[in-house]
This record gives C-alpha cells, sequence and structure tokens, in this order.
C-alpha cells in the first residue's frame, strides 16, 4: 500500500486516482477530529474537512517532500477550525443539542443512538477547554499521535504538547467532578 | 468487541503515560473513550467530495516538476536536527568545554597529545551522542518518517551526520582555543590526535547500537572499549615497556580507524535496511 507521502506526490502530478486514495484514507477519520473541536457538530466538522480538502489540494505545491503528509493535512485543518471560530465569534458557542445525531436518527437502532449521544457529550466536554488544550487532547487521544506528531500538527515544541496535555487532563477531571460530583 | 476492548488497551496506555496519577486515569477513562468514538460516516459525502476535487485538479493540475528539489538533502537534514536529543548534544557541549578546560590549565607538551582530557574526552562524548541515535524515544518520530519514501539508511545517515558533525564541531572550536591560549598546543596535531578515535568509537557506538536496537548497549560498549584501551596503554606505558597494547592515537593507527569506521557505518546501515524490510519488522 503506498504511503501518503507518496500519494501525494502523485496528486503533485495531478493523478486524481492518488487524490481519492488520500480522501479515502482520511475523510472520516479528519470529520471525527473536527467533530471533537468543535464540541460535537457534525454538519461543520464536515463543512471544515471539505475545506481543509480543498485547500490542501489548492497548496499542494507547497507540500513538502518528506514532511509527513498527515501531519501537514491536520494542521490545515486545526487552522481552519481556528479561524472558523474566531471569524463567527462562536469560540464557546457549540451546540449542546443533538444536531449530531441527526443522521442517525431515523435508521439507528436505540443503541447507536445512546452511543452518538454519549459521543456528543463527550466532545461538548471537550469544548469547554481551552482551544490549545482542546486540539491536543483531540489529536492525543482520537487520533492516536504520537507527542511529536502533535507537536509537528501545531507547530509547538514537544514540551509544550505535554504541558498543554496535561492542564488539559487537569481541567476535563474537574469538569467532569462538578458535573458528577467528586470521584470516590 | 476485540476491535474495541483493543481502543481501550491503547487508550489505556496512552493515558498511563500522560496522566498525573491513577486516580487520573481511572476518572478520565471512560470519557475520553466515549471522545474517541467517531461521528456518523457519510460514504456520499465522501463521494462527492472525491468528485469535486478531482474536478479540481484535473481543471488546474499542480504544474509538474521534480518534487526533490536542490535544497532537499539540506531540508532532510533539518527534519533529522529535529529530532536529535538536545539533552545528549548539551552533555556533550558541556564534556567537551571541561576537556578543554582542563587540557589549558595543564601544561602539557604537544608531545604527549594522547593523554590530553580533551583527546580523551572527544571520542567518548561523540560516541555517546552517535549511540543515542537509535535511542527508543526519538523511534516516536522515526515512526512519522516511516511512512516516507526515504529509505531508514538515509534518515540515520542525516541523524549521523547531524550528531557527528557537531561534536565534530565542538571539539574543533575547542582545539582551536587551545591552539590561542598558552601553553599553545599546534591545532593540527592536536585535531589528528582525536579526529580518528573519535570518529572509530562512534561508528562502533553507532553500529552496536542499530545491531542491538538498543542504544546504552552501544555506549557501554564503546565507553569501556576507549577506556580499557586507554588507560590500558597509560598503566602498560608507566610499566616496563614489555607488554604491547593498542594505541588508537597513534599516527600509523589512523588510516585503519577511518576504514574501520567505514565498515561500521555501512553493517550498521545493512543491518537497518534488514530490519526495515522484515514482515512487520520496524527498526
Amino acid at each position: 500500500m503506498p504511503s501518503d507521502e507518496y500519494l501525494a506526490l502523485g496528486v503533485q502530478q495531478g493523478r486524481t486516482d492518488d487524490l481519492a486514495a488520500l480522501v479515502e484514507r482520511h475523510y472520516d477519520r479528519l470529520v471525527g477530529y473536527l467533530y471533537r473541536l468543535s464540541g460535537g457538530d457534525r454538519e461543520l466538522a464536515a463543512d471544515l474537512a471539505q475545506d481543509t480538502f480543498c485547500q490542501a489540494l489548492r497548496a499542494i505545491r507547497q507540500y513538502r517532500y518528506p514532511r509527513p503528509f498527515k501531519a501537514w493535512l491536520y494542521a490545515i485543518a486545526t487552522n481552519l477550525a481556528r479561524n472558523h471560530y474566531k471569524r463567527a465569534e462562536t469560540r464557546r458557542s457549540f451546540p449542546v443539542d443533538g444536531r449530531a445525531l441527526a443522521g442517525l436518527a431515523e435508521d439507528a437502532d436505540e443503541d447507536a443512538l445512546a452511543e452518538a449521544a454519549e459521543a456528543h457529550r463527550a466532545a461538548a466536554m471537550l469544548a469547554a477547554l481551552p482551544q490549545g488544550q482542546r486540539e491536543v487532547i483531540a489529536l492525543r487521544y482520537g487520533e492516536e499521535l504520537a507527542l511529536g506528531e502533535i507537536a509537528a500538527v501545531l507547530g509547538i515544541p514537544v514540551g509544550t504538547v505535554k504541558s498543554r496535555l496535561s492542564l488539559g487532563l487537569r481541567r476535563l477531571r474537574a469538569l467532569l467532578e462538578r458535573q458528577d460530583g467528586p470521584s470516590k | 468487541m476485540a476491535h474495541r476492548n483493543d481502543e481501550q488497551r491503547r487508550l489505556r496506555t496512552l493515558l498511563d503515560e500522560d496522566a498525573a496519577s491513577p486516580e487520573e486515569v481511572r476518572a478520565l477513562a471512560p470519557l475520553l473513550a466515549r471522545l474517541r468514538r467517531e461521528p456518523p460516516a457519510d460514504t456520499e459525502e465522501r463521494t462527492r467530495l472525491v468528485r469535486t476535487l478531482a474536478a479540481e485538479l484535473a481543471a488546474h493540475p499542480p504544474s509538474s516538476r521534480e518534487p526533490r528539489g536542490a535544497w532537499w538533502p539540506l531540508r532532510l537534514l533539518q527534519s533529522q536536527a529535529r529530532v536529535v536529543q538536545r539533552e545528549a548534544l548539551l552533555a556533550s557541549a558541556l564534556i567537551l568545554v571541561l576537556g578543554a578546560l582542563v587540557t589549558s590549565l595543564l601544561n602539557t607538551s604537544t608531545d604527549a597529545l594522547s593523554t590530553l582530557p580533551i583527546v580523551l574526552l572527544a571520542p567518548l562524548a561523540a560516541a555517546a551522542g552517535t549511540a543515542l541515535i537509535y535511542n527508543g524515544q526519538v523511534e516516536q518520530t522515526l515512526e512519522v518518517e516511516q511512512s516516507t519514501p526515504v529509505p531508514v539508511q538515509v534518515l540515520l545517515l542525516a541523524r549521523l551526520l547531524v550528531v557527528f558533525g557537531l561534536d565534530c564541531a565542538l571539539a574543533l572550536a575547542g582545539s582551536a582555543v587551545l591552539a590561542l591560549v598558552p601553553p599553545h598546543l599546534t591545532f593540527g596535531p592536536l585535531v589528528l590526535s582525536w579526529l580518528a578515535p573519535m570518529t572509530f568509537l562512534s561508528m562502533v557506538a553507532f553500529m552496536l547500537s542499530v545491531l542491538s536496537k538498543d542504544s546504552l548497549f552501544g555506549i557501554v560498549v564503546s565507553m569501556t572499549l576507549w577506556t580499557v584501551l586507554s588507560v590500558g596503554r597509560m598503566v602498560v606505558a608507566d610499566g616496563s615497556g614489555r607488554v604491547w597494547w593498542p594505541d588508537l592515537t597513534s599516527t600509523a593507527a589512523r588510516p585503519w580507524l577511518f576504514a574501520l569506521a567505514l565498515a561500521c557505518v555501512l553493517v550498521a546501515l545493512w543491518s537497518a535496511g534488514r530490519t526495515e524490510r522484515a514482515p512487520g519488522g520496524a527498526p
């Protein structure tokens, strides 16, 4: 199976099948990442993911081999998400209703519905964190990226990734305790 | 079910690494497990996107060009400099500065170059640095790069060049200072006295760490080898002189040391390439 970077080189040379392979490989995960960043807004996540691929295609000549393609793509997605909230001044106004569940509601069974509702609530809780901590936690636990990879996506030192991770986890725990009462 | 268990195990491993306490792990694991659940996938949405992007690519194809430009080697070195452990470089620098300082305080003549602290310490500092090229922490970043078409040998070679180059530059700077301050050692002979053993010992440490996949092994063996050879020779030299002991700092040994260093690099790169090709075997 060709690597992402090899496919990106193919896109630079105008190969549409390589482009399709990259979208197939990354689209769903990218929507998942942006869903977490957006506090559980599936529609917004899909819009941002599509914008990310459009922007990546427009900027594909700037992709520099041997930089890992995934880090490059996620860096574009993160910047688009940041810009969206800056522009719309909706940084804290994440949806708390079940809009994310709309796609599921018609044909999904109750278990799937409940699971989606839980995922949505977790994403909404993540949205209460400051942007930097939210990004690090979404990349670490949603995408399972190593600390070095997160540093590459966000363009920050590994030490900063660690401190944001530590602060974010502490804050999440405090939020959980406030919601459920302190854990025994 | 097995997939979900596997996911939970991986999440637990990450949390164990990052969380401040076991209580924090227990408190956050359920929330983060829920967070990992992907929103519903929309195949049609993805297909539409592929169609749109393909049309865009066909309408505006990026100009075909050689992706590896003239600056590619420099970019590769830059990318590898990022993953070199700064602590190791700082430790090497400290050792070399101390070596140069102590050497400047000793009133040594050029005749006794092989016993100068800088000549004894430079190979040790460089060997430790090159052995750490294959360190486990660095491998996290290697994982990223293993997915690129750059062969692992080229990556290791670039990293070796960065680490060894920096150690060489530091030792050269130390030698230049020693040539300027009393007792004014001669720069050329001083450099030659450490360069060959430093190259040899560094490449031995590098080879051993690649072969054993354990940087500590490379460090320990190379340091022991150097200590036995240099200290042993001093002990023998103080005695009757009838016992033969190899002198790695001698002029006659230099061509052999460079040749052996080259052989070590080739063996290490060959071994790294074999590991990469083995089924499921990333180095």
